[in-house]
């Protein structure tokens, strides 16, 4: 076992001699665009790092814009009339409604000749002749 | 008292470090660091490109094409991490290249008489600069032998070409390596094995 982790080791140790040498010997033009390649790199790095915030701002402002006209135009409206919101708690504002609206006058005056036209037929609510 | 005496110094200490980074100082040793960083591995990643591609321009593509992304998305990432941040974008860009010209060595195969574009490539001044490597004998040497281990490498299953490249011929851990690679360390201790063994098997003692 040791005798096989030495062979390993000697295989590993001469790999990295030749690819180590192979590296060393690259050809100047090889070099030279490398160069020019990792300067790019950076200088696009530090161009990232300088015109972060410049796309993050208006990016912000325009998504904050956004969420704002979502939210008012998903607001529920109010349908109801705030005297009838008020009054569906209180029975002293229905004799109000009522009042405010003609109609319900007229049945009001109509339910009162119905019931003078019961009482003169002598008709009983079950129906028989009293 | 004495805690009194150090509060005045820390808090310079923190005056000094937002001044500093006020005047655009700690970008600037981000930007040397990158530096450092790409100059360490430039040359050792082209070569691991160029035995996976087999084409010089390919792999001068994919290193500068790894460069770049990972200074443009990592840069900001702790330094440590870079390297098999790289790695990793350096080896899924061998892989496109493969695909690519594979599909294009396909395309090219329908049209006999059609060569691919490497045979088009206009030369590069640059290339006809005078080295000052290792003499021509060390060099046929090197070559020689740096020609067997890409022939062996080449024959080996592509992860097993990865395990070695980055334990081996990068010099990489374990952690590092199943990081590049997308794996477990215990993948990586497979393949790596398994590659250390075809190769000392096809390679020979005398190598």
């Amino acid at each position: 076992m040791e005798e096989q982790d030495d062979r390993f080791e000697q295989t590993r140790r001469r790999a990295r001699e030749v690819f180590d040498a192979s590296v060393e010997s690259l050809d100047a033009g090889t070099r030279t665009r490398l160069s020019r390649a990792r300067f790019e790199a950076v200088e696009a790095a530090s161009r990232a790092r300088s015109s972060s915030w410049r796309t993050w701002v208006p990016a912000a402002a325009v998504a904050a814009t956004v969420i704002v006209a979502v939210a008012i135009w998903q607001t529920p409206e109010r349908t109801e009339s705030p005297v009838t919101v008020a009054a569906s708690g209180d029975a002293g504002l229905d004799a109000v409604d009522m009042l405010a609206d003609g109609e319900a006058l007229d049945l009001v005056e109509n339910d009162l000749a119905f019931y003078e036209w019961l009482d003169v037929t002598g008709i009983d609510s079950a129906g028989s002749a009293g | 008292m004495g805690s009194f005496a150090s509060l005045p110094i820390d808090r310079m200490r923190v005056v000094a470090d937002d001044a500093r980074s006020d005047a655009g100082e700690a970008p600037l040793e981000q930007s040397i660091e990158l530096n450092r960083f790409l100059a360490g591995v430039e040359r050792s990643a082209f070569r691991i490109a160029q035995m996976a591609v087999r084409n010089r321009d390919d792999a001068l593509d994919i290193v500068q094409g790894a460069m770049l992304r990972l200074a443009r998305s990592y840069g900001r990432r702790p330094s440590e991490e870079w390297k098999p941040l790289f790695y990793r974008i350096l080896y899924n860009g061998i892989r496109d290249s493969q695909r690519r010209r594979k599909v294009r060595s396909r395309v090219f195969g329908l049209f006999p008489g059609q060569r691919l574009d490497d045979d088009f490539d206009v030369e590069d001044p640059l290339e006809r600069v005078a080295d000052a490597g290792p003499d021509p004998s060390q060099r046929v040497m090197a070559g020689e032998a740096m020609q067997r281990l890409e022939k062996a490498l080449a024959a080996l299953p592509a992860r097993q070409q990865e395990a070695f490249a980055l334990r081996c011929l990068e010099g990489m851990d374990v952690a590092e390596t199943a990081t590049a690679m997308g794996c477990s360390e215990g993948s990586v201790k497979t393949h790596y094995f398994r590659a250390l063994h075809t190769l000392r098997e096809r390679l020979g003692e005398v190598w």
